[in-house]
């Protein structure tokens, strides 16, 4: 073998390890904790918060998108109610707090413009329309309502056990010509699959 | 001697036509998405010209962002569709958001800015769509993300 060979052979070698590196060298210590991004979170065995959150903000836009909230006065957007959440769902969603999905939903319907939206838990809020009914003055009822509802299904085949989580958002019209009526629904779904007890988290 | 031979080359070629027959089944290829429409279309979408900026080679050759489109919402919104194809064998699973800037070009923020997940099939095309969260907002900016 010729020396050049040699030194080019060398030289590719020691190229090798630094092709491989692709992430500096951090001078954290091995167990303490890193912040992550939106991209880097956990992907949980069931349904996680943030999966709901995120669902009820495309749902809100979906919404929105529709065209369908219009206000049946000339009092400015439509009043809504964002009024429950209805988990259908197993023991498994019990840690969702349906007020951070009402959240979602009250914020990009507020910001589009499209609606004024509102739920029913401030406790200031209720002594006001109480106070008004009783004065005989009640402040305007809502013009549609929204109803969130979460289902569950469970299969599993084998070693493997898939969850699918459907959120379904139906929008009621609570006045005009078809007050009582469902004006909008629309739903999104996950699936996921894991290997039974082989999975980080729910 | 020669009996012996030719069971060996009988076996040989057995064990060749399985092996085939095995390696032919390996190779076929996974089943892939066909889709019809029709030839003449009456909607007339909107194009919009587009800038991109890729980072990632090889996820951008996988799902092919085939076109972009807008539109408006009845409440005067901006809509916005990508079309993305997945030019791949394999199930493409990625996420995407979409930021929206004002007229100022300053970004503005809301709920519905998320990243989405998407699993598209092989060979299969999707519209993924964003409505602006606000009045003001006009710009955007279309993020994909390989989530492999």
């Amino acid at each position: 073998m010729t020396r050049s060979a040699v030194i080019l052979i060398a030289s590719l070698v020691s190229l090798v390890p630094l092709g491989c590196q692709t992430a500096p060298v951090s001078n954290r210590p091995p167990s303490s904790t890193n912040r992550v991004g939106e991209t880097q979170t956990l992907e949980t065995r069931k349904l996680n918060q943030r999966d709901l959150e995120d669902f009820a903000a495309e749902l809100a836009e979906g919404l929105i998108r529709s065209g369908r909230l219009v206000p049946f006065d000339d009092q400015g957007p439509p009043l809504v109610l964002v009024s429950r959440f209805i988990n259908e769902g197993s023991r498994g969603t019990m840690h969702i707090d349906r007020n951070r999905v009402f959240a979602r939903v009250l914020d990009a319907l507020n910001r589009a413009g499209v609606a004024t939206a509102y739920v029913d838990d401030d406790p200031a809020v209720e002594a006001l329309r109480r106070d008004a009914a009783a004065r005989g003055e009640p402040l305007p009822s809502p013009d549609y309502s929204v109803v969130l509802r979460l289902y569950e299904d469970r299969a599993s085949v084998g070693r493997i056990d898939q969850f699918q989580y459907i959120l379904q958002m139906q929008v009621a019209a609570l006045d005009g010509p078809r007050a009582g009526s469902m004006v909008w629904s629309e739903e999104r779904e996950v699936a996921k699959q894991a290997p039974r007890g082989g999975a980080v988290g729910l | 001697m020669t009996r012996t031979g030719r069971k060996f080359e009988w076996s040989a070629a057995g064990v060749f036509a399985i092996g085939t027959l095995l390696l032919s089944g390996c190779a076929q290829p996974p089943a892939s998405v066909n889709t019809v429409g029709p030839a003449e279309r009456r909607a007339i979408p909107t194009p919009v010209a587009d800038e991109r900026l890729i980072t990632d080679e090889v996820f951008a050759q996988a799902a092919v962002i085939t076109g972009l489109i807008e539109g408006i919402t009845p409440d005067g919104l901006r809509i916005v569709e990508a079309e993305v194809q997945n030019a791949t064998r394999a199930h493409a699973p990625f996420k995407y958001r979409t930021a929206w800037f004002d007229e100022r070009g300053l970004e503005v923020r809301a709920p519905t800015v998320v990243w989405r997940h998407v699993v598209l099939p092989p060979g299969a095309i999707r519209r993924v769509s964003a409505v602006a969260p606000t009045a003001s907002a006009y710009d955007f900016r279309m993020e994909f993300y390989s989530d492999r």
